[in-house]
This record gives C-alpha cells, sequence and structure tokens, in this order.
C-alpha cells in the first residue's frame, strides 16, 4: 500500500489520542468529538492488515502463520510477562490474555486485545483467500448473510457484547482484502487527484456519520455496537487521504514501532500521564508530554528488537 | 496437510472460545440496587462509593461537594478523578440519549476517558422518577473498547447517585 508507514503512524498517534488525552478543554464538543472518535485508528489498522495481506502470496500457510506469531504475537507474550510483573496479575489473567480468552469474555478491555485479534484475522483470512479464489461470489455473499445472522442472533437473544469490538470490524476487514485486489482502487491510489477527492466525499459523509450515531447517541440495533460500522467511510476517506502524504524518517520510524506504541500506552501510559498531572503541569503539557515520551521509548524499543533479531545474521556475516 | 490441520485446530478453539464467552453474560442491569438496607453487599468500587455516598450526603448537600469528597477514596487508588457540573441539556455521557429531570448535578469520572467508570450526583425534585429514567437509559457500553461490569443506583433524599464501573481498579 502507498505510503503504508504514514497511514500506520497517524492511526497510532489517533489510538494514542484515544486512550490518554486529557481534555484540554472541558465542555469543548470539537475536542470530545475528536477524542471519542479517533478508536478509528483500529479500524485503519484492520483495513492496512487485511489489503497488505491480499496482496501477497501465500505459499505456505504454516510459514505464514508462524512468521506472523514471531512478528507480532511473540512480541505480545513479551508485554503480556511485563505487564503480568508490572501490574502484579494472577497467572489465569496471564494465561487468559496471551490465550486469546479474555479477548473473547472482556473484548476491548482485554490486554492489548487488538494484538490476538489481529492474529486472529492472520489465522483465518488466508483460509478466506482460498475459498474466494474457489468461488468468489458465493463465498462474499455467504460470507456476509452469515456475519449478519449471527451479529443480530447474538445482539438480539443474549446479553454478549464483548467480541462485536472484533466482530464489527470484520467489514472493514473484507473491504481491505477486497480493495486490493480491484483494479478501481489501485487506480484511485495512484491517483494523487482521485484520492484525494475521493478522501475529501468520505470523509464529510464519514464524519458526518459519526457525528450523528458514533458520538453522543451510538448506533446500538439492530447489532450492538454498530456505530463502528458507520465509521467505515471515514476511515476509507483518511486512508486515501493519508496514502497521498510521502513517507518521511519520522513516519517511518514511528511506522515500525506502532505495536510497541499500543503496547507501552496501555501498560505505562495511564500510569505516566497520572504523575505528570499530579506534578502539576497543565493538561496539554501532560498530553504532549506523555506522547513524546511513549513516541520515543517504543521506537527505541522496536529498533533493539530489530538489532536482536538480526544479530545472529550479522553475526554470521561477520 | 498436518500443519494446517493444527493450524485449523488453533483457529477453531479460538473460535470456540465465542461460545465460552457467549455462556458468560455481562452483569447488566439487574445488578442495580434501590436505596432499601441489603445484607451480603459486593465488595465492589460502585458499593463502595454508594456507601461513601450515603454518609457524604448527610454532611453537605452540594452535589459537587459531594462528588469531590467520593473522588478522595482510596477505591481509586492513584488514578486521578476529576468532578465537572453538570446542567439539563448537557451531554451525559453513559447514557442512551440526554437525561433531564434534576435541578443540580455533577459528573465524576477518571481524567482518562477510557477507563469504564463514569459516576453523577443529582440534586432532583423527584428522586424515583430519575433513579428509574437513569436506569433505563444507563448502557454499560456506552465507552467505546471497554464494558463497564455493574450499575448502582441510589436514592438519599433529593439525591441521587448513579455509578457505572468496573468492579475495581485493580490494574488488569
Amino acid at each position: 500500500m502507498k505510503n503504508k508507514k504514514t497511514i500506520m503512524t497517524f492511526a497510532a498517534l489517533q489510538i494514542l489520542f484515544f486512550h490518554l488525552w486529557i481534555s484540554v478543554f472541558p465542555g469543548n464538543q470539537v475536542e470530545l468529538f475528536l477524542r471519542t472518535t479517533s478508536y478509528i485508528g483500529v479500524d485503519i489498522f484492520f483495513f492496512v492488515s487485511a489489503y497488505s495481506l491480499s496482496q501477497r502470496e501465500v505459499d505456505s500457510y504454516g510459514k505464514f502463520v508462524l512468521s506472523r506469531f514471531l512478528n507480532i504475537y511473540l512480541k505480545y507474550i513479551g508485554f503480556a510477562v511485563i505487564a503480568f510483573f508490572y501490574a502484579g496479575w494472577q497467572i489465569k489473567t496471564f494465561i487468559y490474555n496471551i490465550c486469546g480468552i479474555s479477548l473473547f469474555t472482556k473484548g476491548g478491555g482485554s490486554f492489548l486485545w487488538f494484538l490476538p485479534a489481529i492474529m486472529l484475522v492472520y489465522l483465518l483470512l488466508p483460509l478466506y483467500e482460498k475459498l474466494h479464489q474457489k468461488n468468489a461470489v458465493l463465498t462474499g455473499v455467504a460470507f456476509i448473510i452469515v456475519w449478519i445472522a449471527i451479529a443480530v442472533a447474538i445482539s438480539q437473544l443474549t446479553s454478549y457484547k464483548a467480541l462485536f469490538i472484533l466482530w464489527n470490524r470484520i467489514p472493514i476487514i473484507l473491504l481491505g482484502f477486497y480493495a486490493a485486489k480491484s483494479d478501481f482502487v489501485t487506480e484511485v491510489l495512484q491517483s494523487k487527484k482521485k484520492s484525494i477527492l475521493a478522501a475529501v466525499a468520505l470523509l464529510a459523509v464519514g464524519e458526518t456519520l459519526l457525528f450523528f450515531f458514533g458520538f453522543r447517541e451510538k448506533l446500538m440495533f439492530p447489532i450492538v455496537d454498530l456505530y463502528y460500522l458507520i465509521a467505515i467511510p471515514a476511515v476509507l476517506g483518511w486512508i486515501l487521504l493519508l496514502s497521498q502524504i510521502p513517507e518521511v524518517w519520522i513516519t517511518k520510524m514511528v511506522g515500525q514501532a506502532t505495536l510497541e506504541i499500543y503496547a507501552l500506552q496501555m501498560i505505562f501510559g495511564y500510569t505516566l500521564a497520572n504523575k505528570l498531572f499530579r506534578a502539576n503541569m497543565g493538561p496539554l503539557a501532560v498530553n504532549l508530554l506523555t506522547a513524546v515520551i511513549i513516541v520515543v521509548i517504543a521506537v527505541i524499543v522496536s529498533q533493539l528488537i530489530r538489532v536482536l533479531k538480526n544479530f545472529p545474521q550479522s553475526k554470521h556475516k561477520m | 496437510m498436518k500443519k494446517r490441520l493444527l493450524t485449523m485446530m488453533l483457529a477453531l478453539t479460538m473460535v470456540a472460545g465465542l461460545f465460552v464467552g457467549c455462556g458468560k453474560s455481562d452483569k447488566d442491569a439487574s445488578n442495580q440496587v434501590g436505596s432499601e438496607v441489603e445484607e451480603n453487599v459486593p465488595d465492589t468500587m460502585a458499593y463502595g462509593l454508594r456507601t461513601l455516598f450515603r454518609e457524604e450526603v448527610k454532611k453537605d448537600t452540594n452535589v459537587e461537594n459531594v462528588a469531590n469528597a467520593l473522588i478522595e477514596s482510596p477505591l481509586f487508588g492513584e488514578v486521578v478523578m476529576v468532578v465537572e457540573p453538570v446542567s439539563e441539556g448537557d451531554y451525559t455521557p453513559g447514557f442512551d440519549g440526554d437525561v433531564s429531570g434534576f435541578r443540580s448535578a455533577a459528573k465524576f469520572c477518571p481524567m482518562i476517558n477510557t477507563i469504564p467508570f463514569i459516576g453523577y450526583i443529582f440534586e432532583t425534585d423527584d428522586p424515583n422518577a430519575l433513579e428509574a429514567l437513569l436506569k433505563e437509559k444507563a448502557a454499560l457500553n456506552w465507552n467505546v473498547c471497554t464494558i463497564a461490569d455493574e450499575m448502582v443506583t441510589d436514592v438519599q433524599g433529593n439525591y441521587v447517585f448513579f455509578v457505572m464501573s468496573p468492579e475495581s481498579f485493580d490494574a488488569e
């Protein structure tokens, strides 16, 4: 995807903003709207991941899953170990998190929920690709029907809500999957003018929908947390817009450290922000300093991990 | 073939967790209690705050002062809490739609809003009607991504206490 690191940097900062922003202008609806809806950074990540996966040839499913496990899930387990000691988890909590059980029981309240969720996507999307190759139309139609039926049934017949944070992201994931295979989308992405025009239109529609159905009153019927789907036009608009912003060294570095940014903000971010606030810094200063500290440390950790991963190879070359 | 089978089994195991999760229902509005004296009160944050509310509202009738007293509770640990006055017509997070029917109110919540905690103290002429309205409109999943574990309300004179909260603020 064009300028992928720019897109990922923006999405990571949106999520940081969502999690840790302290209100600078209490009661200001613009600030509140921007913060409340910046969760769409997650949707951007889902779209980009599915798009990238759809573009690549998965020769060996086992090798692909193993590589994702080593690049993503191993880091997740590492951060879970840190959280285990730092937060004083029970062993049951640790096991439930790393096995993905907490994702199903607590949804967004589970530790770094996005990482087991994206691992699930990496497990299942290649299988969807195989079905798609056999019969694209039937696969797509059948999947949509099953998705809607399960979503409505669980929403209307049970009080279960936890997994909708992922279930309602399946449409944006599939949009990423299909976008990568679409000549039309490729053509739009390659044209700066078309991308920006489409982005402006989508953002105008998308942010309006978010304002009315994903902000003060959230669309919850007939599917729980249906407002996640309302965000799709805005998500696509941001992706199109950001795809036209060239990567620079800072977005390349930050874009490589998005997993670390996410993990550090969730493990240490609240404590850091609270401590800075108690040191009588104003909310804006707290926000900026918290963000800078987390991003800088995340980039350092990310680079260290890269060096350690490449160390056996560089030692061999010597 | 074996690798594919193993990976499918891993995927199915995670999907099977869906049914484990489905078997567990969220604590919902049935955890609410009224203002009667009851035994075996759960040892959770919301109930702890309710007890504090009952003590504080006897000492001070200003809703902001009561809320400020509640946020000093050690139940909140290191989390910085803030109190904001609320008027009718203001945005009242935590509910499907805005809340009305009160003279004055104070909202108390974590400074960082992603923790699924929200609390209100209302002063009203019809506390029972307001309490019923709050219970009807409350949305445990008002906070994007996270869900509160429980909702507790209480009425003391013309004052209504409302909290949606995790069971505790202990880190998980």
